[in-house]
Order: C-alpha cells, then structure tokens, then sequence
C-alpha cells in the first residue's frame, strides 16, 4: 500500500465510524483497522462521539417490544466468546463462568429433584451419601459452616400469618440455609418449598421444609451463583416449579 | 452481616389466577425485578457499579453474557430509549424500527460475550450494533426501491419522551446541539445525513453536490470537531 492509499484509508475513519461505508469500503477498512492500532483508537472515539447524536433522538419503545425482547431472549443462548478473546484472556471468569454456570444449571435441577426426594423420606430411612456419616448429618455441619461463614449474608422476612423465615447465604461455602421461626402448619396435603433463582433468572426447586415450626434447612442447589431465594406453598411432593405466589422472597445482593 | 428489610409487599399467599409452572416462575422473576430496583434506587451504595452508569450498563452487559434473563431487562430498561430513539430516526416507519430494534437486542444478547470492556463502553457498543443494524435496513430498503424520502424530511426531530429521564436528556440534548452548532454547515450536513440517513459518503457527495471523496473528509473533520465541543478525548 503506498502512501496515497494509506492517506485515502485513514480519511475513511469518520465515515466508517458513522456507518456512511458500503460493504467494499467497511471490508476494506476493517482489514486495515486490525493492523492499525491509531485507526481503532480513532474509531473508537468518533464513534463515541457521533452516538453522542442520539440524545437528540431518544423515544420510549412501546412496552411489547420488551415483551418481545425478552421473550426472544429466553429461546436463545448467548454465543461463547471468540477464539480470540478466550486465548487473550484465557483467566478471565466471563468465558469459563458462562460454561460452568451453564452445566451446573443442569446439574442443579437434577440436584433439587433429589433434595425432593431426600427431605421427603426425612424421619425415616435416608439415603446415605457418606458411609461414615448420614445425610442430615453432613446437612447440618454445612448448615452450620454457611451461618457461621465470615461472608454470610442473612435476609429476614416476617410472614402476615405470624412468624420469620430467614435466609443464611454465603458464597464462600457456595450454599445458603433457611431458618423457620413459629411457621404455622401448611394446609394438610401441603408443604413448603424452597426454591434458589439461579444465575440465569429461573426458580429452580430447593427442596422441601421439613414439617415443624422451627427448622434449620440447607437449600439444595449452588447458592453463589443464585439471585434470590423463596419460598411457596406447593402440593405434598412438591412441584418442578413455582405453581403459587411466594410467601417469601429474598433478593440477594 | 446485613439484615434485609422485611417486605410485607409479598406476604400474600395462594391469590390470583391459576397459573402454569413457567408462567408462575416468570411472575416470581418479574417479582424480583422489581425487588431489585427498589434496593436499587434509595440505597445506591451496593457496588461501584450503582454510581458510574456505564460501569452498571458494563456489569449488566456481563452478567448477561452468563445467561442472566433479569440483568438483561435492567438493561433493555436502561438503554431502550436511546437505541429505539436511534433507530426509529435512522429508520423512520415506526414498526419496523420496532423490528430492527428488537434484532438488535437480540444480537447484543447473543454476543454479550463478546463484548471488551477495554475497548470501549457498554453504551457505544449496543449503539453501534442498532446504529449498524438500522443503517441496513434503510440501505436494504433503498436497493427494493421503497425509499422515498429526502433529505428535507430527515431533518425532522423525533419527539422526546417524557419521562423522567426528560429533564436530564434535554440538558444532555442541549449540549450535543449547541456542539453541533459549532461545525460548518458543510460538516453538520453531511454528517447528518451519514449517521441520521444513513446514507454512504458518496451517496452524501452526490445528494449535496460534492466532488467525490469530499464527504468523507467533512464526515470526519466534522467528528474531529465535535469530539473536541464535546471534551470526549483529543
């Protein structure tokens, strides 16, 4: 490329910066832009500045394109990174995090589905993960290391029909424990259900409460990952998801 | 150790309509939503991100790339206005701008992952892609000859919104326009019809009756004007 070229290319910065290129010209540009650290500086800040221009133009969007957009987004996954970001920031947690995430979402609901199943048969024969100690057992000791985490975090709740429901989360142990002060008795045929929001919005079950007024009980599922946590009343057995408003509902920060 | 408030807004229990396993978990997101924005606006305090609105709109932007749907409608929140506001200029048939604005939230969704905090804002790189998306749509549009308008119609301001962001956005919009004022009618004109008409620089050569290869020149020297008005960096 001689010097005139050159010239001819960098005086197409302010166009392409304001999509005033066509197709050739943009090939054309970009393939200079990658080996051309002044021209992306440059880009960069003309765009900035001609996106300035759009304070003049702002107008709300009617409300069903939110709906739409966020139902648009709920049947797609966004893409991994490039190539070329995962080599240049191989230690990054925004690449490895969206995978892992990703598969213990999955791994959550097979999880919660067996937390089900375990805190159903609570009171009589349980199923034994460790063969030195049983499962409540281990329960309780992660229980107690999640209250006792130097980063817990603990969000209450008063119900209108008397009583508390507290949640324990900390992140460092990645689990969260939920505390009942005088919970009256579900409706017979009835149970409370626990239920983390995970990373990617959704309440997936956590389990269920044991029956008693006053329980401590480790939440099924990765805890610090989750949003939120909540609670409903849901048929004995539970449901796979929320099918009645929450009693309580925590937002984690 | 902190003590969230208690929130008797949810004390209620078995009301309203029966609903489905999925709708329900919508309605309990939506819930939080709201929980979160709450928390959000007294408080101010939680994170670094609170203060700075790019560094929010870049952490949002994140969390979204992890498949985060509720970050994703604090974002679409954030920027709705600004991106459709674009679009709809760049655009102008009001339901199509809605189409071309939806494509491009779901292509910022999609490549939320691709996103460089380093080389860039948040803001600019969602703009860019509807800008981007916009301008093709107009360009398609022309080559199926069902552009009809000219460059009087693109002059035509589009209504600000009313919301309560308005004050804050006329005193922004006050300043970007007395910036503008600072070019040369030469510069301001074809740079406006560049990123508002989205029309090629030797489109906008012919359309004010410049040599070819002039357009550029004022696009960019009406840039380089600008950026220093508005102090966005040498």
């Amino acid at each position: 490329m001689n010097g005139n070229d050159m010239a001819e290319i960098h005086a197409l910065s302010g166009a392409y910066a304001a999509d005033a290129v066509d197709d050739v010209e943009r090939a054309d540009f970009e393939r200079h832009l990658a080996k051309c650290a002044d021209c992306h500086a440059l880009v960069e800040s003309f765009r900035a500045t001609a996106l300035e221009l759009s304070v003049l133009t702002q107008a709300t969007p009617p409300e069903r394109l939110r709906e739409q957009v966020l139902r648009d987004i709920s049947t797609v996954r966004p893409v991994p990174p490039s190539a070329s970001r995962q080599a240049g920031h191989a230690a990054e947690p925004g690449s490895r995090t969206s995978r892992r995430s990703r598969a213990r979402r999955r791994r959550n609901r097979w999880l919660a589905a067996a937390a089900a199943v375990v805190v159903l048969g609570a009171g009589g024969a349980l199923a034994v993960i460790q063969p030195w100690k049983s499962t409540s057992q281990v329960q309780t000791d992660v229980a107690g290391q999640v209250q006792q985490a130097p980063d817990a975090q603990r969000y209450q709740q008063a119900l209108s029909g008397g009583g508390t429901i507290t949640v324990v989360r900390s992140k460092s142990v990645g689990r969260a424990v939920l505390v009942t002060n005088n919970l009256g008795a579900p409706p017979s045929g009835q149970t409370y259900q626990m239920w983390l929001q995970a990373a990617g919005g959704n309440f997936v079950s956590a389990g269920l409460v044991p029956p008693g007024p006053n329980q401590t009980v480790l939440l099924e599922g990765d805890a610090a990952t989750a949003q939120g946590a909540g609670v409903s009343v849901e048929p004995s057995g539970g449901s796979p998801q929320p099918t009645a408003t929450p009693i309580a509902l925590f937002a984690f920060t | 150790m902190t003590v969230a408030p208690a929130a008797a807004l949810f004390a209620s229990s078995q009301t309203g309509p029966p609903a489905d396993g999925v709708e329900r978990n919508r309605q309990w997101r939506s819930r939080m939503l709201v929980m979160a924005e709450l928390r959000a606006v007294p408080s101010g305090d939680e994170s670094p991100a609170g203060t700075d609105p790019n560094a929010r709109l870049a952490s949002l932007l994140r969390q979204s790339s992890w498949g985060d749907e509720g970050a994703f409608a604090l974002l679409y929140d954030a920027v709705a206005p600004r991106l459709f506001g674009l679009v709809l200029r760049v655009v102008r048939d009001p339901a199509q701008s809605e189409e071309v604005t939806q494509e491009a939230f779901l292509e910022i969704w999609r490549t939320s992952t691709r996103f460089e905090p380093d080389r860039g804002s948040a803001l600019g790189w969602m703009m860019t892609i509807a800008h981007r998306k916009a301008v093709d749509r107009v360009r398609s549009a022309a080559a199926a000859g069902r552009r009809d308008h000219g460059y009087h119609e693109a002059n035509h301001d589009v209504d600000y919104d009313s919301t309560a962001e308005a004050a804050q956005a006329s005193l922004e919009a006050e300043r970007v326009r007395k910036a503008l004022q600072t070019l040369t009618p030469a510069q301001r004109n074809a740079l406006e019809l560049a990123f508002f008409g989205g029309y090629t620089h030797t489109e906008v050569a012919a359309m004010l009756d410049l040599p070819l290869g002039t357009a550029k020149t004022r696009i960019r020297d009406g840039l380089i004007r600008l950026r220093h008005t508005l102090g966005l960096g040498s």
